[in-house]
């Protein structure tokens, strides 16, 4: 470890050579580079108007970039949406125990920064027998010896996947869109990083990576997709995505929040199929969306089960 | 005309040095912020805009607020302003330029940002924004460039300018209506989701960026030969006044609105920028200097014999001028940011960083002024040698 470290700091003092030795002529741009990787990325198009060849090379691109960068093969999916799919989600509140293994089962699929840090999935604590779900008196910092704790309950809130989305409204390059699945998603090589979306999103559930973002090479989970978990960038943002890595397969897997879930509090289906567990919970519990009042109309669902 | 700029006096020539270096002290720390992220500044996952949106909307006002010169000399034919009215089209050129340089200092990928022109957005506000602040730029370097090349030969401004100003006269309106948008438009953010903000806006515009221009003017005359007029000094103080007094008019409607209703998203950004927030308090005192500037700077403002003495105009600008820009600047932004979407506080204060490249930005909006009034003055200097 410690050689690592001091192996990078003599990389950093030739770049820092080589960098000064080009200094002012080059300013930021890599002109030195021999590999014209800079310019494809420069000159990339919009995701949503490559072609499929288009696409097979930006990913190859990309998955050499990454290989260079983490020392390991990372597999990038483009998988398309699944005709006749609608995603939802649904929150089982009168399950939760505030355990957050849904936030470092995130963290671990997703390729989140680890440092700086960066959760996609926030829980909120309430104390109970006070008022209904009421944000004003909710707690994010909490962290008692165990959970759950007799006089609270817990409320996990991420990106709620509008139909109704104001962030995408508000993105002013069209780099977040909503996918024909019902995904939000964004393209990570077309953010400008203006954090707009960031604004707009009542549910606070977009990220930024306010610096390089930072994961050891062994923690980084190889399985990807374009839109989803690949290794993200500095200065650009990020959030939710219902884990289209796996969802999106044929059979698909459960996002990993579901999956970390020891109380099974959290389930996922599609809206359409009459049959799916989230259809069956919208159906039979009462359930509410947060914020229902801005007519983002969220696909995600929190419902109380049973008892208290 | 621009080898105007080329010559001048010694103190001309330290300001144009003193300028530059303190650019370039902001393009150093710019530098470190490229090579790091924005992780150099006080921003954070809560409050994801600050000094640079800030400073950004508050320059808007300032390009907009041209209009108020315009108005009256070109609809009015308002003699007086004949001589000012180019102090303030070159104001708005500067302002517009920051507030450009302001935007792309806030991207996390400044090398994308054509991607907003590759990619044109109706949906989205920034598109729009773009749109209006670029051609408004454009607007006021031909219209500034054309009428002061005209003037220099003693000629009537070519007739095809007759419509583009008539055109910046809306123009104006329009970027900091749009600018406005860009928050009012925004769904659970209470402070900003306001119909009055455009009005608001526009009120501290018409008395921030007028007020300012006093101040710009009384400097010209003090340093150089070129007199932009008492009474035209005089009539722009009285503009200071009424917009000021609508300012704080439309910021009082806020209270009303948050306060009677008694709806907590209404009240909190208020309570955390005028009270303070369980201990969270680091705006408090700044928003309080800036509500108590604004009241004496109207005390003063409101009484015309007061207002006639010059010095005491320019004291009662200046405070007006502070008192905006925290509360338009800084507060704004921030208020919007705190608290967050689930009532969090998180606090947001700029870090040294930030702030060089903040100064930084605005010595090159001065160092654009100034090189554009060196410009208008020779002009106008010369003028007046052929008049007498």
């Amino acid at each position: 470890m410690e050689q690592d470290e001091s192996r990078q700091r003599g990389m950093h003092r030739r770049d820092f050579l080589r960098g000064a030795a080009l200094g002012l002529a080059g300013l930021a741009l890599p002109l030195d580079r021999a590999d014209a990787s800079f310019w494809e990325a420069f000159f990339q198009k919009h995701f949503r108007e490559m072609n499929d060849e288009e696409i097979k090379q930006v990913i190859s691109r990309l998955e050499k970039e990454y290989a260079q960068k983490f020392k390991k093969q990372i597999e990038i999916g483009a998988d398309k949406p699944i005709p006749g799919v609608l995603y939802g989600y649904g929150l089982d509140l009168s399950r939760c125990i505030g355990c957050r293994r849904c936030v470092y089962g995130c963290v671990a699929e997703n390729n989140q920064s680890i440092d700086p840090q960066i959760h996609w999935i926030t829980v909120l604590r309430f104390r109970k027998g006070e008022k209904w779900v009421d944000l004003e008196n909710s707690e994010k910092y909490y962290s008692p010896e165990k959970v759950p704790e007799e006089e609270y309950f817990y409320m996990p809130v991420q990106c709620q996947q509008c139909e109704n989305p104001p962030c995408v409204r508000a993105c002013p390059t069209q780099a977040t869109w909503k996918e024909p699945d019902g995904i939000v998603v964004i393209d990570y090589n077309w953010c400008i990083g203006c954090r707009y979306c960031m604004a707009a999103c009542p549910y606070g559930a977009r990220r930024f990576n306010w610096g390089a973002p930072n994961r050891p090479e062994e923690k980084i989970n190889p399985k990807t997709h374009y839109l989803g978990n690949r290794p993200r960038y500095r200065g650009v943002v990020e959030k939710c995505t219902f884990c289209i890595q796996r969802t999106r397969k044929d059979p698909g897997r459960y996002p990993a929040c579901v999956e970390a879930c020891p109380v099974g509090a959290r389930k996922f289906g599609n809206l359409l199929d009459p049959n799916s567990e989230i259809r069956y919970a919208i159906e039979h519990k009462r359930v509410f969306r947060l914020k229902e009042d801005l007519n983002t109309s969220p696909k995600f669902y929190y419902f109380f089960a049973y008892g208290r | 005309m621009l080898e105007k700029a080329l010559s001048g006096s010694n103190r001309y020539w330290a300001w144009i040095f003193f300028l530059l270096a303190v650019i370039g002290i902001g393009c150093i720390a710019y530098m470190k912020q490229l090579n790091e992220g924005l992780g150099i500044t006080g921003l954070s996952r809560d409050v994801s805009w600050g000094l640079y949106i800030g400073q950004f909307t508050f320059l808007v006002g300032v390009a907009a607020s041209a209009v108020m010169l315009v108005i009256p000399y070109y609809l009015h034919d308002f003699k007086k302003f004949s001589k000012i009215v180019i102090l303030g089209e070159f104001l708005a050129v500067s302002a517009v330029i920051m507030c450009v340089l302001f935007i792309m200092a806030d991207m996390g990928q400044p090398m994308r940002v054509a991607n907003i022109l590759l990619h044109p957005t109706p949906g989205s506000i920034v598109f729009w924004d773009v749109v209006v602040l670029n051609g408004y730029l454009l607007l006021n370097i031909v219209i500034g460039w054309t009428t002061l090349g005209a003037d220099r030969k003693g000629v009537k401004p070519p007739d095809w300018v007759k419509p583009l100003i008539y055109l910046s006269v809306p123009w104006a309106v329009s970027i900091h209506t749009v600018t406005a948008f860009l928050y009012a438009g925004i769904p659970g953010r209470h402070f900003w989701l306001t119909a009055v903000m455009a009005a608001r806006f526009l009120a501290s515009a018409f008395s921030g960026g007028p007020a300012l221009l006093i101040l710009l003017a009384l400097l010209v005359r003090k340093f150089s030969k070129f007199d932009p007029g008492a009474e035209a000094i005089q009539a722009v103080g009285k503009i200071v006044t009424y917009a000021m007094f609508a300012n704080v008019f439309l910021l009082g409607l806020e209270f009303f609105t948050a306060f009677y209703s008694n709806i907590p998203g209404h009240m909190h950004p208020f309570l955390y920028l005028y009270t303070g927030i369980d201990g969270h308090t680091k705006l408090v005192p700044f928003m309080w200097i800036s509500s108590i500037l604004a009241v004496v700077s109207l005390a003063i403002l409101v009484f015309p014999h007061l207002r006639r003495n010059e010095n005491i105009l320019a004291f009662a600008c200046a405070i007006l001028f502070i008192s905006l820009w925290i509360d338009k600047g800084f507060g704004l932004i921030i208020g919007g940011f705190v608290p967050n979407m689930f009532e969090g506080i998180t606090e947001y204060w700029p870090t040294l960083l930030e702030t060089l490249i903040t100064i930084g930005v605005w010595a090159m909006g001065f160092l654009v002024l100034t090189v554009l009034y060196k410009v208008a003055i020779a002009v106008r200097e010369e003028d007046a040698a052929v008049e007498h």
